[in-house]
C-alpha cells in the first residue's frame, strides 16, 4: 500500500510511469480511502498504463475487464460451467443411484437430491469471470475496467454493487464479499456520457494532452537512446500538431511510437526527409498527414524567405534566385 | 477549515457545479487523508473528489484560489514612483494631509481606499469586511447580473468620492508646477489601481454569487429551463440544456433496451431450444426464443434553414445526445441541399460541431428545399432507413422551392419503422404561405409540437410506444 503522496510517485516512477500532482494523489486517495478512480480522458493519454503501472508498483495481479457494447453480467461476472456439471452428473450416475435408492416415493427421490443440490452450484462449477476473479483473490489486486463508456448502461448500473460495497450478490450462492478491497482504476474516453451515480461512487481523474516539459520526461523514459536533440524537437513537433484542427490529435502513445521509430531508423534530428517519410506513424488520417505536410511546407518557406532577407541584409544573395523563389510563390 | 471547504462547495454549487452531499463528505475525507501542508495536494484532492465532469475543471480552478489562496495584496502600481526626490516628498506631503484630514473627519474607510488606489494594496479578506462594513455586500444569490452587483459595490464603497479627491490633489500638484506628463503618468497609475480593486471586489462577489441558492431554486430554474421556448435560448444556456437532453436520451435508450428485452421473448425457436439441450438429454431444461433484431435505429433528419435557427441548435444537441446513447443514429440536416453529418458528431464536441454544420451544406439555391432534399435523401441515402429505423424529422415544414412530393414520404414510411415530425411552431402557424404541414402531417405517423424542453420530453416518450 503507498505511504504517502511522494511515495506514489517514486513507486510509480520505477515502473517507468510519470506522475503528475493530481494523478499522484488521486491514486493515493484511492488507495486510502478504498474508492474506484474514474480517469477520464482522450485515448492514449496514459489511463491504463496508470493501472499497469500501480499494479507493478504495488507488486499486485493486474485483472483486466475490457468492456464493449453488450457486454454482460456473463461475461464479467461469473458463468455456471454446464458442461463440467453435465459431465460430473455423468460420472456420478450411480452415486445418485445410491442417493435415491433409500426412497419410497418419487417425491421422497427429489427430496433426497435436493439435499444434494448444493454439490451442484458450488464454486467448483463457478467460471470466474474478471470481476469476481478480483474481488475473491487472496492476494490483492487491481482491476482494471477498461473504456467503461462502450459498455451500455445496464451494465453501468450492474457495476454500482461492486463499486461501492465490493460484493456481488450471486442468486445461488447469496452475496460475495471482496477478501481484499482491490484498487479499481476505471478508464473512459468520454465517446459517451456516464451515470451520475457511477461518477459519484468514484474518484474523478482527468488525463489529458501532458505539457511539452512533462511529454519530454516522458519520451527520455520511454525511449531509451533517444537524442537529447532529437526528443525536444519530436515534442515540439507533436505539440504543434495538437493546436492544428486535425481528425485525431497524435496522442502521448503516438508520440512515444514516432520517436521510437526514429530511434530505430537512427535519426539524430528531425528535418523534412524524415518527418516526411514517418509521419504516418504519428497521425492516423491521411487528410491530417497532407494538412501536417502543408503546414510544414509553408513554414519551411517562411523560414527560407526569412534567411534569404538575412543575407540581403548582409550584402549576399542571389538576385536571380529570389526572383525565382518570388514567382513560385506568386504562382501557389 | 471545514468551514472554508463548505463555503467552496457551497459556491461550486452557484456556479452549476453539481455536488452532492456524499461527494461533499468524500472531500472531507480526502483532506483528512491527503494533508493540508501542500496547497497542490489539496487542489488535487479536492479536485478529484468534488469534480466528476471535465467541463467543471475550469471552474474549479478558477474559484480554488479564491477560498484557498494567500490572502496576500495583488501587486500595484505606485503612483509618482518615477518623480525626482523634491517633488515626491511634496506629493507624499500632500498625500498625508489629505490622509490626515479624512482622519479627523472619521472616514477610515475612506482613506484606507485612497492609501490602495495609491499602491497599498488591500487583502481581498480586509477589502470583504471593509464591504460588509459599509453595507456594499449586493446580494448576488439573487441571480443578480454581475455587472450590477459590481456597480452596486463599487458604490457603496464610496470609490468614486476616493477618486475625485486624488484628482483634486492631482489638479493642485498641476497648479504648483509639475510636470503635466508625470501628471498623467500618476493618473494612469491610479486608474490601473482602481481597476485592480474591481477585480477584487468582482472576485468576492462571484464567490458569493449563487452561494445561497437551494434546491428550491434550482427546481424552479429548472422547471424554467424545460418551459422556456427554444428561440430564447442563448448559447450561455448550452451546458444546462445537454444535461436535461442527455437525461431525455438515456431515457430513450432505456426503453429501447426494454423494447429489446421484450422482444427476446417472443416465439420459441425449436431449432436452438433442442440444440441447448443436448447436454440434458433432449429434456428442454432451457428455452430459446426467435431473436428479432429490434435493436433502436434512429435516422434524424435537421431543418437547419433561417427559419429555424433558434431551435436547430437546440435540436441538434438532441440530436447529438442520441448518437451518443444509442449507436445506430444517422444524423442528417437539410436546407438547400441535404448532407450527412454522422462523422461531424463523431470527431466534434457538439458546440464545435454546431458551429460548423451550416457549412455542410453546399450548392443549390439560398431557399428552403424539402421537397427535393428529401428526394435527394431518397435517392442518395437509401441504406439510412431500413425497418428497423424510425425517421424523425425536426422542421417547421417550410419549401420555398415547390411542393414536396407526397410519394417521397409515403416510400420513406414504408421503408422505415416509423416516421415521426417534430415541429417547433404551434399548429396555427402550418397555415401560412409555403408551409406544407397540413400535406405532411397525414404522411407520418406523428406529428408534436416541439417548442420547449418539456414539450421535447413528451414527444421522446412517445418515440417507441
Amino acid at each position: 500500500m503507498f505511504r504517502t503522496i511522494d511515495d506514489v510517485r517514486t513507486q510509480l516512477t520505477t515502473q517507468q510511469y510519470i506522475a503528475s500532482d493530481t494523478i499522484a494523489t488521486t491514486l493515493f486517495l484511492a488507495s486510502k480511502l478504498e474508492k474506484p478512480i474514474l480517469a477520464e480522458g482522450p485515448a492514449g493519454t496514459g489511463k491504463t498504463e496508470l493501472a499497469k503501472a500501480c499494479a507493478g508498483a504495488l507488486d499486485r495481479e493486474l485483472i483486466r475487464l475490457q468492456c464493449y457494447e453488450g457486454i454482460d453480467e456473463a461475461r464479467a461476472l461469473y458463468e455456471w460451467e454446464y458442461a463440467k456439471q453435465l459431465l460430473y452428473t455423468q460420472l456420478l450416475r450411480e452415486r445418485v443411484g445410491d442417493i435415491v435408492s433409500g426412497a419410497q416415493t418419487l417425491a421422497g427421490a427429489a427430496d433426497a437430491i435436493a439435499k444434494e443440490e448444493n454439490v451442484f452450484f458450488s464454486d467448483r462449477f463457478l467460471l470466474a469471470r474478471p470481476l469476481l476473479k478480483a474481488i475473491t483473490s487472496p492476494k490483492p489486486v487491481v482491476l482494471l475496467i477498461d473504456e467503461i463508456d462502450r459498455a451500455d448502461a445496464e451494465f453501468e448500473a450492474f457495476l454500482l454493487e461492486l463499486l461501492s460495497d465490493f460484493q456481488v450478490s450471486i442468486p445461488e450462492l447469496g452475496t460475495i464479499k471482496a477478501v481484499h478491497r482491490p484498487i479499481v482504476i476505471l478508464t473512459s474516453n468520454d465517446t459517451r456520457e456516464l451515470s451520475e451515480a457511477l461518477k459519484r461512487r468514484c474518484l474523478f481523474l482527468y488525463v489529458g494532452y501532458p505539457d511539452a516539459e512533462a511529454e519530454l520526461a516522458v519520451v527520455n523514459l520511454k525511449v531509451p537512446g533517444v537524442p537529447p536533440k532529437l526528443a525536444t524537437q519530436v515534442v515540439e513537433m507533436v505539440q504543434r500538431l495538437r493546436q492544428l484542427d486535425l481528425r485525431k490529435i497524435p496522442s502521448m502513445s503516438e508520440t512515444i511510437d514516432w520517436a521510437k521509430a526514429l530511434v530505430e531508423l537512427n535519426v539524430r534530428h528531425l528535418d523534412r526527409s524524415n518527418i516526411d517519410t514517418t509521419l504516418n506513424v504519428l497521425l492516423k488520417y491521411e487528410s491530417d498527414i497532407q494538412k501536417a505536410r502543408r503546414i510544414m511546407e509553408r513554414e519551411g518557406d517562411q523560414e527560407s524567405r526569412g534567411a534569404r532577407d538575412e543575407d540581403r541584409s548582409r550584402g549576399g544573395g542571389d538576385d536571380r534566385r529570389d526572383r525565382r523563389d518570388r514567382d513560385r510563390d506568386r504562382r501557389r | 477549515m471545514d468551514e472554508r471547504l463548505i463555503a467552496f462547495i457551497r459556491a461550486l454549487r452557484g456556479r452549476d457545479v453539481r455536488i452532492s452531499l456524499a461527494e461533499s463528505i468524500d472531500a472531507l475525507r480526502a483532506i483528512e487523508a491527503a494533508g493540508i501542508d501542500d496547497k497542490a495536494v489539496v487542489q488535487a484532492a479536492l479536485k478529484s473528489s468534488l469534480i466528476k465532469e471535465a467541463s467543471d475543471l475550469a471552474t474549479f480552478d478558477e474559484m480554488f484560489p479564491q477560498f484557498f489562496g494567500l490572502d496576500a495584496p495583488p501587486p500595484m502600481q505606485q503612483p509618482g514612483g518615477g518623480l525626482d526626490d523634491d517633488a515626491a516628498q511634496q506629493m507624499q506631503q500632500m498625500l498625508q494631509e489629505l490622509l490626515d484630514m479624512l482622519d479627523e473627519l472619521s472616514e477610515e474607510d475612506l482613506k484606507r481606499l485612497i492609501e490602495a488606489m495609491m499602491g497599498d494594496g488591500m487583502t481581498r479578506s480586509e477589502l470583504r469586511q471593509m464591504m460588509e462594513r459599509r453595507n456594499a455586500m449586493p446580494d448576488m444569490s439573487e441571480g443578480l447580473p454581475m455587472a450590477w452587483g459590481m456597480r452596486m459595490a463599487m458604490e457603496g464603497l464610496d470609490v468614486s468620492q476616493a477618486n475625485q479627491l486624488l484628482q483634486q490633489m492631482l489638479e493642485k500638484l498641476a497648479q504648483m508646477g509639475f510636470d503635466p506628463n508625470q501628471i498623467k503618468q500618476m493618473e494612469r497609475e491610479i486608474r490601473e489601481n482602481r481597476a485592480t480593486l474591481g477585480q477584487q471586489v468582482a472576485e468576492i462577489l462571484q464567490a458569493e454569487q449563487g452561494s445561497g441558492r437551494d434546491d428550491e431554486e434550482r427546481q424552479r430554474n429548472r422547471d424554467e429551463l424545460l418551459d422556456r421556448p427554444f428561440d430564447q435560448f442563448s448559447f450561455d444556456d448550452v451546458p444546462n440544456f445537454r444535461r436535461e437532453v442527455t437525461k431525455l436520451a438515456a431515457r430513450l435508450r432505456s426503453q429501447a433496451s426494454l423494447r429489446m428485452r421484450r422482444a427476446q421473448h417472443g416465439n420459441p425457436d425449436i431449432r436452438r431450444t433442442v440444440r441447448a439441450n443436448l447436454r440434458y438429454h433432449g429434456v428442454p431444461m432451457e428455452l430459446r426464443f426467435r431473436r428479432r433484431d429490434l435493436r433502436p435505429k434512429l435516422t434524424v433528419i435537421c431543418d437547419v434553414s433561417g427559419s429555424m435557427r433558434a431551435a436547430a441548435a437546440f435540436m441538434l444537441l438532441l440530436v447529438y445526445a442520441l448518437q451518443d446513447q444509442i449507436k445506430r443514429t444517422r444524423p442528417f440536416v437539410y436546407y438547400r441541399t441535404i448532407a450527412d453529418i454522422t462523422r461531424d458528431f463523431q470527431e466534434l464536441r457538439p458546440e464545435a460541431a454546431i458551429r460548423v454544420i451550416p457549412d455542410r451544406i453546399q450548392g443549390g439555391p439560398y431557399q428552403t428545399s424539402l421537397g427535393s432534399c428529401l428526394t435527394t435523401f431518397l435517392q442518395d441515402y437509401r441504406g439510412a432507413v431500413d425497418r428497423n429505423t424510425t425517421v424523425i424529422f425536426m422542421g417547421d415544414g417550410d419549401d420555398h422551392r415547390g411542393i414536396p412530393r407526397v410519394e417521397d414520404f409515403q416510400e420513406l414510411r414504408r421503408r422505415a419503422h416509423k416516421v415521426l415530425w417534430f415541429n417547433p411552431e404551434p399548429q396555427w402557424r402550418w397555415y401560412r404561405e409555403d408551409n406544407y404541414m397540413q400535406l405532411i402531417a397525414p404522411q407520418c405517423d406523428g406529428v408534436h409540437v416541439v417548442s420547449n424542453l418539456r414539450e421535447l420530453g413528451v414527444a421522446v416518450d412517445q418515440l417507441w410506444r
